[in-house]
């Protein structure tokens, strides 16, 4: 009698863990990323949550916070139909892409003059970042005398040196004060262009600008087809960073003109401070706050696609 | 101790009957209270200064034990820029002595500007963590008794009588019939001009104009004549020294947000886009377009703005505290080489006067302040009131002593008793133009008892102001503007 | 094409020659090969010519052109390196096209010559790829292309296979030698790779310490290395060198090593070390120039076997002689092990003697 093993069936494949078999697994690793998760809930999701809420509601002065009214969708209508937050998107959209493209062009121009060394380079440099360094409240102050309109410097040279009869009205007309607050956000800005460009520049592959040389190119061609292609995912970050931080830019203009005249320099963010806390409407400001974050995130993430095409296709490589 | 030789003008200028004739109007049963409203001139005043002895321990003792052991947390707008360096030595004195007084309470104090004070205030209630006693200026109150933050308090719980204090104070205290507060101080402001200017102008120097329409004309003159900017107008957003400084004019022209300076205001009418308003409001319109005599920067400024300007000799005339005669003196220390001479000469021209009226003579000025609330318990950081030491505190501030001596510079105190004590006739004697401010008072209107008003105030009247003066409206549709967007917020809800 | 004649070439940085006093001429249609170790100045002389790098003295002449001070776009020159340093952004034929841009040519002209360039060395199914999408050796092919369309007078090469691994390196050499050939095309091709430089160029030059070894063609650099360096660096495996003491035994010349050998010298080589300024000389032998036996031979210097190097096609046996390894090849089925002792016999006319205090090879006349 022939003694046969006995046949174990074989299984074909292992069978995959389940998900929550795996989810067992990797119980650890749950632990570690609570404590990070649970602070966005209460800094983040909670108060976005609330705020979604309390904009569907009216906040009269006369009433308690917690005794506001349902109002369904008249806070949002109220505020579209409003001419002053049309003029005020107007001025949040040129304030913010004038801001952003001038600081990032004055930017490279800095980082390019920096790039090669010549004596007092190191100097220079420190020069160039102390605008953004300085309090921005401290500017604020400072760039407001020095613009006003009566007694301030700029008038008082050019008065003096005979290129003005008057000082120029800066930030006391409605036509001249937006663009005059972006130079003082431009001049705070540009350092910060500055400095993530120099980094970017100390990348661009040598040999290709010497191939490019070979080839041909002089001095802008080379910037064009080699240095600045090769910035454009330094390029992209800088500018997504700059348009975010310009978007909630909110010292500049309020210290200096608080919104005046005549909300043609309220922005935004500037404008729902005011409505929020100076004038106690909370729901109106909720409503706002939710049109604003709307905005801003489609914007966002139509530019973040782009970012990862970029990414993609190797342009910082 | 110069002699103040400005209350003889005043005396000259004003008599004392129009001021009686003025109070008879305002506060018709005056009898009762400890000071005689009805004979009230710079006379008057000085007169019952240093009559009576006051004992704040002791009086305040009667309300809570001297012993008494517990915890009392306050918020108050402190001395802070634009304040003379003597309130602030006050401010200091007056914790010294009340911990001293009472060393068993412990008092956790907190100082906020003007601006932040609101802010942090109304903030911290959502969170129910305001602090037990707060002291609010005088706009503010109302707002938070009416959303039922704030306890009921009389005089009578202090240990005062109503009586003992304005009565146009208390109404400022008063929400549906009830009292929610106690004044502790009030304020009217002056015109203030620098004489020098005047005088090279070709204008009287020791004459300040007598309606609002001379505002604008001497405005021009000294413009024109010295290229020096005239009436130092304010029109920032979101800062409170506007609409003190525009109520007057356009109450004065017999205008006004609602019927507030009327005898009995209901505030049902709104009056903003009355032909009166607009011409209160034409007026600051010539001085800024039309005649180009005040600082293109008014739409940016906020009185401390002024201040230095003024100093410096670029200003003619300007509407403020007293107590700015002090914030001069302080200034002026910081000037170097001829600055300090400038400054010097500034200081010796300054003088003060009556706030200009209108055309028809109606005078007005905003009848300022601040009062003590006490928060209901829920709504106080830790859930409970320590009342016998909340009212030691409020009792204490608002004592003739404490009331007199916070409000020393810039201010009176709103214990009408404050008159009578010591430290006023030292006042008398030390204090310029102090004269100018107790003139004032009886001509004091409080702004609207109703919780829009901080909204009205600070932002629809200067919005209105700076649709007008920049010229993105006419001075017509600016007013109408407005009082469309006033229609709005007291209906409820919409912008 | 041109020739190219490059004189006194001077390049110092800070108180250091890289480029010390170079000399050449490289005719038309020529391949020359720059070879050295790392440091020679081999690349600093090829940006030299390309103008990259400003000269302190000397003369470059493309042509009949003196082009010191002319800009490198100027130069005619068409340069291909390490890292193929292709235009990321750009497709092939962008690539290709760049230079023919630079010089302002009409469209249809740089769309002919990018054309012809890339059916030239089989690329014309890449025109629309971009760098990334390419391999090693496709990449570098585009950048011979990109160099190509320029139609130069000179290639100049600048270690352009370093990169690629060793089975496409072989490739790639044929492919340029190949594309010199069809092209006629005069390269100067920089390289750290000996083996690589043999096989290709016309003529090496051979750099050391910025300075011109030696000048001449693969097959004369091979046999008749001018100094020790150049006799040790071409040639691998390398040339053994041994030191060791010329003397006199019983009238007839011969060189002692330190065990106490000795070893008789030809009429010829004997002369050849007359000429030296001491008594210390280098004795250098190719490995397969040497004869071992595993049995005493006549003349034959004794030894032991150090080490033993099968490669499957020849077998090498490395020996200790006077303090030198000795590389000696045998067929792969002489058995030979470790500390065996063997017999080494020298080659006269093909062994080299050099100078021990100068290096330089010794010569009869």
């Amino acid at each position: 009698m022939t003694i046969r093993p006995t046949e174990v069936p074989a299984r074909a494949t292992a069978r995959p863990a389940g998900v929550f078999r795996r989810a067992w697994i990797h119980r650890a690793d749950y632990l570690y990323v609570l404590p990070a998760i649970v602070v966005m809930l209460i800094v983040i999701a909670y108060p976005v949550y609330y705020t979604i809420e309390l904009s569907f509601y009216n906040t009269p002065p006369s009433l308690q916070l917690r005794d506001k009214i349902f109002v369904g969708f008249d806070n949002y209508a109220i505020i579209l139909g409003s001419d002053v937050f049309w003029q005020v998107t107007l001025n949040t959209f040129i304030w913010t892409i004038v801001s952003t493209g001038c600081a990032y062009i004055l930017g490279l121009g800095c980082a390019l003059c920096l790039h090669r060394a010549f004596p007092g380079r190191a100097v220079m440099r420190a020069i160039l970042i102390i605008p953004w360094v300085i309090s921005a409240v401290a500017a604020a102050y400072i760039w407001k005398w020095i613009y006003h309109s009566n007694f301030g410097v700029i008038g008082a040279l050019l008065v003096e040196l005979g290129f003005a009869g008057r000082p120029p009205n800066f930030i006391d007309s409605v036509n001249s004060v937006l663009p005059s607050l972006i130079v003082v956000n431009v001049w705070r800005e540009f350092p910060f262009a500055m400095i993530m460009l120099a980094a970017g520049l100390q990348t661009v592959p040598d040999q290709l600008l010497r191939a490019a040389k070979v080839d041909g190119a002089g001095a802008w061609h080379s910037f064009w087809h080699v240095t600045f292609p090769h910035l454009r995912g330094v390029s992209i970050a800088t500018i997504l960073l700059l348009a975010v931080a310009n978007f909630n830019s909110f010292i500049v203009t309020w210290i200096m003109t608080g919104g005046g005249p005549a909300n043609a320099s309220h922005i935004w963010i500037t404008h729902i401070y005011e409505i929020a806390f100076g004038r106690q409407r909370w729901g109106i400001a909720a409503a706002y706050s939710v049109i604003l974050f709307l905005i801003v995130m489609s914007l966002g993430y139509f530019y973040v696609r782009g970012l990862g095409g970029a990414e993609k296709e190797g342009g910082a490589s | 101790m110069s002699k103040i030789h400005l209350g003889c003008a005043v005396r000259r200028g004003v008599s004392t009957a129009s001021i009686a004739a003025a109070l008879a109007v305002w506060w018709p049963a005056s009898a009762q209270s400890p000071v005689d409203l009805t004979k009230w001139s710079p006379e008057y005043v000085r007169s019952i200064a240093g009559t009576q002895e006051f004992d704040t321990a002791a009086d305040c003792g009667k309300v809570t034990p001297l012993n008494y052991r517990g915890r009392v947390s306050f918020w108050y707008q402190g001395a802070f820029e634009g304040d003379p360096d003597l309130l602030r030595q006050y401010y200091r004195d007056f914790f010294a002595t009340f911990r001293k007084t009472y060393p068993n309470i412990q008092l956790e104090d907190q100082a906020l500007t003007y601006n932040d004070l609101l802010d942090k205030f109304r903030t911290a209630l959502l969170g129910t963590a305001g602090p037990m006693v707060v002291r609010l200026q005088i706009l503010g109150g109302v707002e938070f008794a009416s959303k039922g933050y704030l306890q009921e308090l009389k005089p009578e719980d202090i240990g005062y009588t109503a009586q003992d204090f304005w009565p146009g104070a208390m109404k400022s205290n008063m929400w549906k019939g009830k009292t929610y507060g106690i004044p502790t101080n009030n304020e009217t402001m002056a015109l203030i001009w620098n004489a020098d200017l005047f005088k090279r102008a070709g204008l009287d120097p020791d004459k300040p104009p007598a309606t609002w329409d001379d505002v604008v004309r001497y405005s021009k003159q000294i413009k024109e004549k010295t290229g020096i900017a005239g009436y130092g107008l304010v029109a920032r957003k979101n800062a409170g020294n506007t609409p003190y400084r525009f109520m007057p004019q356009l109450w004065a022209y017999g205008g006004g947000v609602f019927d507030e300076a009327s005898a009995s205001p209901n505030y049902a009418q709104i009056q903003l886009n009355t032909a009166a308003s607009k011409r209160a409001l034409q007026a600051s319109y010539d001085m800024y377009v039309r005649d180009k005599s005040v600082p293109v920067s008014a739409l940016t400024n906020q009185q401390a703005d002024n201040q230095p300007l003024f100093l410096a000799g670029q200003l003619a005339m300007m509407i403020s505290h007293p107590s700015d005669y002090d914030v001069m003196l302080d200034l002026k220390k910081k000037a170097t080489g001829s600055d300090a001479q400038t400054a010097q000469n500034v200081i010796d021209n300054m003088r003060y006067g009556l706030i200009p009226t209108g055309p028809d003579g109606k005078r007005a000025v905003v009848f300022g302040g601040s009062n003590m609330h006490i928060l209901k318990p829920e709504y106080v950081d830790g859930g409970k009131v320590d009342q016998p030491a909340a009212k030691a505190l409020v009792c204490f501030w608002t004592s003739p002593e404490w009331s007199l001596k916070m409000a020393y510079a810039g201010s009176n105190p709103g214990n009408l008793n404050g008159f009578k004590t010591k430290w006023m006739k030292e006042r008398l004697e030390n204090i310029k133009f102090l004269d100018v401010t107790t003139a004032m008072l009886p001509y004091g209107i409080p702004f609207p008892t109703i919780p829009e008003t901080p909204e009205i105030m600070n932002i629809i009247v200067p919005d209105m102001l700076q649709n007008a003066l920049t010229g993105t409206m006419s001075v017509d549709q600016a007013a109408e503007d407005a009082a469309r967007k006033i229609r709005n917020v007291m209906s409820g809800g919409k912008l | 094409m041109a020739h190219v004649v490059l004189k006194n070439l001077i390049k110092t940085y800070g108180g250091y020659n890289a480029v010390n006093d170079v000399s050449l001429t490289i005719n038309d249609g020529e391949f020359v090969a720059l070879v050295g170790p790392s440091g020679c100045g081999k690349t600093t002389t090829l940006n030299l010519v390309a103008g990259l790098t400003s000269l302190t003295s000397g003369e470059i002449l493309i042509g009949e052109r003196l082009v010191n001070d002319v800009d490198p776009k100027n130069r005619d020159i068409a340069m291909v390196f390490q890292n193929y340093a292709l235009y990321p952004q750009k497709t092939v034929y962008a690539n290709l096209a760049f230079p023919l841009q630079m010089r302002k040519l009409p469209r249809d002209e740089i769309d002919r010559k990018v054309k012809q360039a890339a059916q030239m060395l089989d690329m014309t199914h890449l025109l629309e790829r971009k760098p990334r999408e390419l391999s090693g050796g496709q990449q570098q092919r585009v950048a011979l292309g990109r160099a190509l369309v320029r139609d130069p007078a000179v290639f100049l090469m600048d270690e352009p296979l370093s990169n690629l691994d060793a089975k496409l390196r072989v490739q790639m050499r044929s492919e340029i030698k190949r594309f010199h050939q069809d092209l006629k095309a005069t390269i100067i091709y920089v390289t750290h790779d000996q083996l690589e430089a043999v096989t290709m160029a016309d003529k090496l030059a051979v750099m050391s310490g910025g300075n011109l070894q030696q000048y001449d063609s693969p097959a004369k650099v091979f046999a008749n290395p001018v100094n020790m360096f150049v006799a040790s660096f071409i040639g691998s495996p390398a040339m053994s060198l041994v030191p060791l003491t010329a003397s006199t035994v019983d009238g007839r010349a011969v060189l002692a090593g330190a065990e106490g050998w000795t070893l008789a010298l030809s009429p010829l080589n004997a002369r050849k070390v007359q000429r030296a300024t001491s008594s210390k000389v280098v004795l250098g032998a190719r490995h397969s120039t040497i004869k071992l036996t595993t049995s005493a031979v006549p003349g034959a210097i004794p030894a032991k076997a150090y080490t033993v190097e099968p490669t499957g096609d020849v077998t090498f046996v490395q020996a200790m002689l006077s303090g030198a390894i000795v590389n000696i090849s045998v067929p792969p089925d002489v058995a030979v092990e470790a500390d065996q002792p063997i017999w080494l016999a020298f080659d006269q006319d093909r062994m080299h003697l050099f100078d021990g205090a100068t290096e330089l090879a010794l010569k009869a006349d």
